[in-house]
């Protein structure tokens, strides 16, 4: 079969879990017909669709299928590797977000990566730039390989860039969040964004994080028209480039959540179109519920007493069929619900910062007309 | 101690980094030159109040293989304006206007569109009058190592601005430089960039004087059949229709185009979109709301800010009100065919169906008018949203394909109606329809409701149904599956597998660990131990069924329990569940098993 003849069965669906099943098909396909080639392509084009459309968590039980079928054919490692390092780059990333994985496999899992790229002639930026996003991310002090998030990005930047690099757009990006979140400098920031904001750079994900991060710069700065700006360019490009549900749902979560405090009926609209049910992805649970709890908390705060609602956990005892909740009912709901994880990503990291940011009160002076809008 | 130090600038390098990574193609230095003699032009119409927009024109003589001369007769410029606009990187003469009343009437921004003109060319010269000095001609020739010279020419021309190309490139990666110098192909490039531009351009080549452009007015009512034809010409498709964009604040005009065919959402369509009548883009994801995705458009705008590299614009506050406002003009435009041509806002929501869900999806205000015209795939053959809203009776739906698949058959021999929500947005939209139904309950479909839905067995209490029943919850323990009798329809159906998400989830760690390392195995390990209780799988057998109903009628423990797992990788098989490595064993093993009895 041609690659063309594969492609047929999933060309034409949307991105997302669609997408997903037809790609599954044409990889059973290719399976059955022993074509090694197609087999390992299809086994790429799987996970980077599940790792961008959806969350992550079948990229993560299908990979070991992926690695143990590229090592069983070695005549194919070096026209391979390429995707199969790719692939391993992103379950790494993802790993993490998932807070049934305890810190010790996880970093069982990096040390794995890593030797890796040792093994398959890559060099290590990659390696640190995961190390410090974990870091940073999860509020670890220290890892088994590094002292602090400092040190990795800075054994991350003697690195040359190589194959395993981001794209330009993913390397200012994540420049970008270094300055942002570790530096909090806001000069360095914009200056390592000058190419993304320009429009010279850009990737699938980018400028669309590169928003998010700083609208959650501002949010925490307590500049909220700054950080509803962005998060309003934000907005548009995931429901541009991310409609499927289930999807890039801790970037939508932190969406709702700062529009939230600006512009209640936005927030409760972006909520309403995403509301999806639970994805596995335990980070993506928690921003997305995190931006429930802080729209309903700012609903009840215009006195709005009810919301309708049909909610896609028909199973939870929070279920009514009349779809009319009440709204103090309802942000406790999702608050519990969003504590679940945050509590989950606490205990597993030895730290509070999840919890910390759930409770964290905000609070900003919004003039009246913009509060309406 | 404190000093001051400059930068060293390279400025070959420099003028390298601007004129060959900058632009995508070599082909902007057109536009480039075009935009600098459109400007030139408005500028003089400003200053010089002798000069009529009925005079204003641009030239380009092009000697085959050799050079190509760009001549307007705007405003031309004086030897100061020279040394500051024509050899400073980074200024234009533009740019001091474009504070002014007048600036509206400039497309350049960044006095650095000349050097892209050293993409085909090792020098360039510029011969120029101003309005200011009508008797003095200027000649400035630019090399690309950054030098230049300036002398006055004994000849002169007449007011305005040559630029003058020669086919001297000496690097010559790029191998299709060559083909710059050909009439046919400016004249191409020219009618592509420059198509729509304010002031006629013409093409001088053999003694010939050809204009390129066509006299268009974005702003003002345009003939629909014209507009069909404009699309058909500049679009190459036949489109199912047309509309007019205005932006009610001024920011874009033009004419929006419907897809006579469907697209999916990661499509990238190309579109005309024009800054002040010259082409910026043909990418129209930026302007375009998301969703839009079935439309195609001609725009021009006069306020949206470009790129640098004048390719593209800005994500900026004014880009983001354009768009919403091309959001609300297409939501007018679905509620005029709502009320004047219902027939072919219908065919456009079948053949879009997913670019309108999108709509619903993302507006509140759309949701009464689409709605109803939605498609949904359903166990009664494909419905539209009023079919649904006026059902009637309870309607359930499921929002995961392979349930529907397993439980259609059902539902069709019940005559009950189940509603495939698996689709992308279809979540969303059912929730809403549910919202507004008045008539049909629309429910999601739970386990209980499964549970329910199938009749309790005449077998019930029946001692050798128990029997089966409880050898069967033995054998399928292993399985982590439970086992029940019941009836339903249609009768060839022996068992049907039931599974929740989390059950699914916990199978696919299963098969997941069967190839996986030690790293992987201790992690799969983690995710399969904290799956908890809520994981259920429910292996339904059908007491209508004949070989149902000899299983019970059998004493042949060893024989039924072979039957009993063969019908439970049977239903696995019918549910499209991928087998576990040990499923097909057990099929195979119980096969063997009863040929051998």
């Amino acid at each position: 079969m041609s690659y063309e003849e594969y492609e047929g069965f999933f060309c034409d669906l949307d991105n997302g879990r669609e997408r997903c099943r037809g790609i599954k098909r044409a990889l059973n396909e290719a399976s059955e017909k022993q074509d090694v080639e197609a087999v390992l392509y299809l086994y790429y084009l799987f996970i980077e669709e599940d790792t961008f459309y959806s969350d992550g968590f079948e990229s993560f039980l299908i990979f070991p299928e992926y690695l143990k079928y590229f090592e069983a054919h070695p005549e194919f490692n070096d026209e391979y590797k390429y995707n199969v390092m790719w692939c391993f780059k992103w379950i790494a990333g993802s790993a993490e977000e998932f807070w049934q994985i305890s810190l010790g496999q996880l970093f069982e899992l990096y040390k794995q990566y890593g030797e890796y790229c040792d093994k398959l002639n890559y060099n290590k930026r990659s390696y640190y730039r995961k190390l410090w996003n974990l870091m940073d991310s999860f509020g670890l002090r220290s890892c088994p390989f590094c002292a602090n998030v400092e040190q990795a990005h800075r054994l991350m930047m003697h690195c040359p860039i190589d194959e395993l690099s981001e794209v330009k757009a993913g390397e200012a990006d994540d420049l970008t969040s270094y300055y942002l979140y570790v530096e909090k400098d806001l000069d360095k920031a914009y200056k390592a964004a000058e190419q993304i904001f320009s429009g010279r750079v850009a990737c699938n994900v980018v400028p669309h994080y590169t928003y998010v991060n700083f609208a959650d710069y501002y949010f925490e700065h307590k500049d909220i028209e700054k950080a509803v700006k962005n998060i309003r360019m934000a907005v548009h490009l995931f429901n541009r480039d991310f409609p499927a549900p289930g999807s890039m749902m801790k970037y939508k979560g932190k969406c709702i959540s700062i529009l939230s405090f600006y512009d209640v009926s936005s927030a409760l609209k972006l909520f309403r179109r995403h509301l999806y049910g639970e994805c596995t992805n335990g980070v993506d649970n928690y921003y997305f519920y995190r931006g429930a709890y802080h729209l309903f908390l700012n609903l009840e705060k215009t006195g709005q007493k009810t919301v309708r609602l049909i909610l896609p956990f028909r199973d939870d005892p929070v279920y009514k069929k009349s779809n009319v909740y009440q709204v103090s009912k309802i942000k406790e709901y999702f608050y519990e619900k969003a504590k679940f994880f945050a509590d989950k990503f606490d205990e597993r990291d030895g730290n509070e910062k999840f919890s910390y940011y759930l409770n964290k009160s905000y609070k900003f002076e919004i003039p009246q007309d913009e509060e309406e809008h | 101690m404190e000093n001051d130090f400059k930068f060293k600038v390279n400025l070959g390098g420099m003028i390298d980094i601007l004129s060959n990574h900058l632009y995508s193609s070599s082909d902007v230095f057109v536009r480039e030159l075009l935009q600098n003699g459109t400007d030139a032009i408005s500028a003089r119409l400003t200053a010089d109040k002798s000069f009529s927009e009925a005079d204003a024109k641009v030239e380009i003589e092009v000697e085959e293989g050799k050079r190509i001369i760009f001549r307007d007769n705007g405003t031309g410029l004086d030897e100061e304006e020279i040394h500051k606009f024509l050899s400073v990187i980074g200024q234009s003469s533009k740019y001091d206007i474009e504070n002014s009343a007048a600036s509206g009437d400039y497309i350049g921004r960044f006095g650095i569109g000349l050097l892209s003109c050293f993409m085909v060319t090792d020098h360039i010269c510029v011969r120029t009058c101003s309005y200011k000095q009508p008797d003095v001609t200027l000649e400035w020739i630019g090399m690309a190592d950054g030098t230049y010279t300036i002398t006055k020419c004994s000849e002169n021309i007449s007011i305005g601005t040559e630029i003058i190309i020669d086919n001297n490139k000496t690097d010559k990666t790029d191998s299709t430089v060559d083909d710059y110098y050909n009439c046919d192909n400016i004249a191409n490039l020219v009618y592509y960039y420059g198509l729509f531009l304010k002031y006629p351009v013409y093409t001088l080549s053999g003694g010939e004087r050809t204009r390129l452009n066509l006299k268009f007015d974005f702003d003002s009512d345009k003939d629909k059949e014209l507009c069909m034809t404009m699309g058909k010409t500049f679009l190459g498709e036949s489109f199912l229709d047309c509309f007019t964009l205005r932006s009610p604040t001024g920011l874009f005009s033009g004419i929006a185009y419907v897809l006579p065919y469907p697209v999916s959402a990661s499509s990238h369509n190309m579109h005309r979109i024009y800054l002040k009548n010259m082409l910026l883009t043909e990418s129209g994801e930026k302007i375009l709301p998301e969703w839009a995705f079935f439309i195609r458009c001609i725009i021009n705008t006069n306020k949206l800010k470009p790129t640098s590299s004048r390719e593209d614009f800005y994500d900026d506050e004014k880009l983001e009100r354009a768009r919403k406002e091309i959001g609300s003009i297409i939501a007018d435009y679905f509620e005029e065919l709502d009320m004047k041509n219902k027939e072919l806002l219908y065919r456009i929501v079948s053949i879009h169906s997913l670019a309108v869900k999108s709509v619903i999806a993302s507006s509140d205000e759309l949701d009464d008018l689409l709605l109803p015209y939605i498609i949904f795939h359903t166990t009664m053959g494909d419905m539209t949203g009023k079919d649904i809203l006026d059902f009637g009776s309870t309607a359930f739906y499921t929002t995961d394909e392979n349930q529907f698949r397993q439980l259609a058959p059902l539902y069709i021999q019940r005559n009950e109606l189940l509603i495939n929500a698996g689709y992308v947005y279809e979540n969303s939209i059912i929730t809403k329809l549910a919202e507004i139904s008045r008539n049909t309950d629309i429910i999601r479909l739970t386990d209980s409701d499964i549970d329910f839905m199938l009749d309790d067995s005449e077998f019930d209490g029946d001692p050798a149904a128990d029997k089966l029943l409880k050898l069967a919850s033995k054998i399928l323990r292993k399985y982590d599956c439970k086992a029940s009798l019941k009836e339903f329809r249609p009768f060839e159906i022996p068992a049907l597998y039931t599974i929740n998400e989390k059950a699914y989830q916990a199978r696919q760690i299963r098969r997941s660990k069967q190839s996986a390392n030690e790293i992987f195995m201790s992690m799969l390990d983690s995710f399969e131990s904290n799956i908890g209780s809520s994981a259920v799988a429910c292996l339904y057998f059908n007491t209508n069924n004949l070989i149902v109903r000899k299983l019970i009628d059998s004493d042949d423990e060893e024989k039924i329990s072979c039957y009993i797992e063969i019908l439970y990788v049977q239903s696995l098989l019918s549910g499209h569940f991928p087998l576990l490595n040990n499923e097909m064993k057990v099929l195979n093993e119980n096969l063997y098993k009863l040929m051998m009895y």
